[in-house]
This record gives C-alpha cells, structure tokens and sequence, in this order.
C-alpha cells in the first residue's frame, strides 16, 4: 500500500477550507500541523507493516498496523472536533469582546442586566 | 401616537432585546469554560505515556517481558482519564459538540478510506467535544494496551508511532483548552 503525503495533505486541506467556511482562517494554522501529521502518520503506517513483510525484524506485522490505525482514526476526529470546539470559542469570545465594549460605552446604565 | 410608540420600539426597546439574547448567549455558552485541571491533566497524561513506552521499549529488548507488568500502568492511567471525562461531564453546557458531527461527515466522504471510512460510524451521543474528544483518548489507551498484549511488548517502531499518534489527540484537547484560556486573560 502505498501512499502519497502531499496528495492525502492537500485533500484534507481542500476539505477543511470547503468545510469550515468563513471560519477557516481562525483555525487553518492548526488544521495544517495536523493534517500534516496524520497524512505522513498513516504512510508510516503502511510503510511499516510494507517493512515487516519483507523482514520481520523490521516495523511490525498487519495486525499491529490495524490497531494503530484505528488509533489514527480516533486522533482525526479528535483534531476535527477540536476544529469544531476552537470555531465557537472563538464566535462566544467575540459575542463577548462585543458585549464588553457595549457594557463600558453604556456605563451603569445596562451593567446590571449585562 | 402609534408612530411614537413604533420610534421607541425601534429605538429602545429592540437594540434592548438584542443585547439581552446575546448576553444570554454568552451567559450559557456554547462550550465549556476553561478547565486547568483538564490542561494539567492531559499534560501528565502525555509526560506518562512517553516514560512507559519508551520503559516498553527497553524492557521487550530485555528477557523475561511478561504483559502482566504494565497491568498497573493502564489501571492508573485509565482511572486519571475517567476522572477528567467525569470532571468535563459535569461543566458540559449540554448542548452537544455543534459542527463537529457535520465537519467529521463531511471529512468522511473527502478523505483517504483508510481513515475516512470510520468516521461515517462517528456518533458522539449528545457529548460536550471535550468529553468526546477524552473519551476518544481513553480508547486510544485501551488500544496500546492491545497492542502490547498481541506485539508481547513493542518495538521501537510501534512505540513511536503508537505515541505520535496519541500525541495529536492529546494535542487536540491542549490547544482548545488553550484558546479558552486565552480569552480569559485577554
């Protein structure tokens, strides 16, 4: 099995700017570290068990490769739901800042109801 | 005197009511608030893991590697992750993780099928996305437990690969929890 980094980087890449949007930006630094990681995580993967088949004293065997790609899966979801997570501390800190702003120009007017 | 009454509705009263809806808003949250105890947990969480694999390593090269040993490592580490689900569970908003169910379905068709195809099975069960993101790296640990149990010890490669990928969903836990922090400083 063989697998290119820069192809499986630049789809999650793709699909991370189609499917966050506007919020893209925010979190693109993040989301790019990470897609990295997983896409050459998952070649090391395949490379390793592809290694174990030709010499045993290399990598490991398929069925270790088969945990530690579900290990893989698991982090992808965290790293989207932390995606997710980031997008609407991000929309409450600037409901906030705003609010903030509001509170100091109104003064003692609405800082009880605030 | 109905022109007066919609001026005052205009200007008073509806800038009112869209101040108090966002006020709301922020007041109940989308998320939960920043947990230091969760950042510092997660933290040891990741300083133990290295010191056992890399422990692993040496002790596979060594006579005698019996699974048993590493018994008391996954009871402490397992009981730490339940403690910090436990703690997330209790300031979860309740409102679920908004987004990540369309994001992860999204991915699911975009992605390459060996990581892909399971995230179609996700179901995050009404979760806040800490408590789905630590649940997540509790089965994770169970997963190295597996693997030791099956490799009888891991070598060098498997311990490598089996901590960087635990480190990118550790990671993921660290960083949001550090925006949060972030906003409360600013």
């Amino acid at each position: 099995m063989s697998i290119s980094v820069e192809e499986v980087f630049r789809s999650m890449m793709d699909a991370g700017a189609s499917a966050f949007g506007d919020n893209w930006g925010d979190i693109a630094t993040f989301a790019e570290t990470e897609f990295r990681k997983m896409a050459q995580q998952v070649s090391d993967i395949a490379s390793n068990v592809a290694a174990h088949a030709k010499d045993p004293a290399k990598g490991y065997d398929a069925q270790a490769g088969k945990i530690l790609m579900d290990m893989q899966r698991l982090s992808t979801i965290n790293v989207l739901v932390s995606m997710s997570a980031m997008t609407m501390v991000m929309v409450e800190q600037a409901i906030n800042a705003m609010l903030d702003a509001v509170k100091n120009a109104l003064g003692g007017v609405f800082a009880t109801i605030l | 005197m109905l022109g007066n009454l919609v001026q005052r509705v205009r200007g008073v009263v509806l800038p009112l009511a869209a101040l108090l809806v966002l006020s709301a808003c922020a007041a109940t949250g989308l998320t939960s608030a920043y947990d230091p105890a969760i950042d510092k947990g997660m933290t040891q969480y990741a300083v133990d893991l290295e010191e056992h694999l890399v422990l692993e390593v040496l002790q596979k090269e060594q006579p005698g590697y019996v699974y048993k040993q590493d018994l008391p490592f996954f009871a402490k580490q397992k009981a730490r992750l339940g403690g910090l689900i436990m703690r997330a569970e209790a300031s979860d908003p309740g409102k679920g993780c908004a987004l990540s169910d369309k994001a992860v379905e999204y991915f699911g068709d975009k992605l390459p099928s060996e990581l892909g195809s399971a995230l179609k099975n996700y179901n995050p069960d009404g979760d806040g996305c800490t408590v789905i993101m630590l649940k997540n790296v509790r089965a994770q640990l169970d997963k190295i437990a597996l693997l030791e149990k099956t490799m009888k010890g891991l070598n060098q490669a498997a311990a490598t690969d089996a901590m960087n990928i635990s480190s990118q969903a550790i990671r993921a836990v660290l960083s949001l929890e550090a925006l949060k922090k972030k906003g409360i400083e600013k």
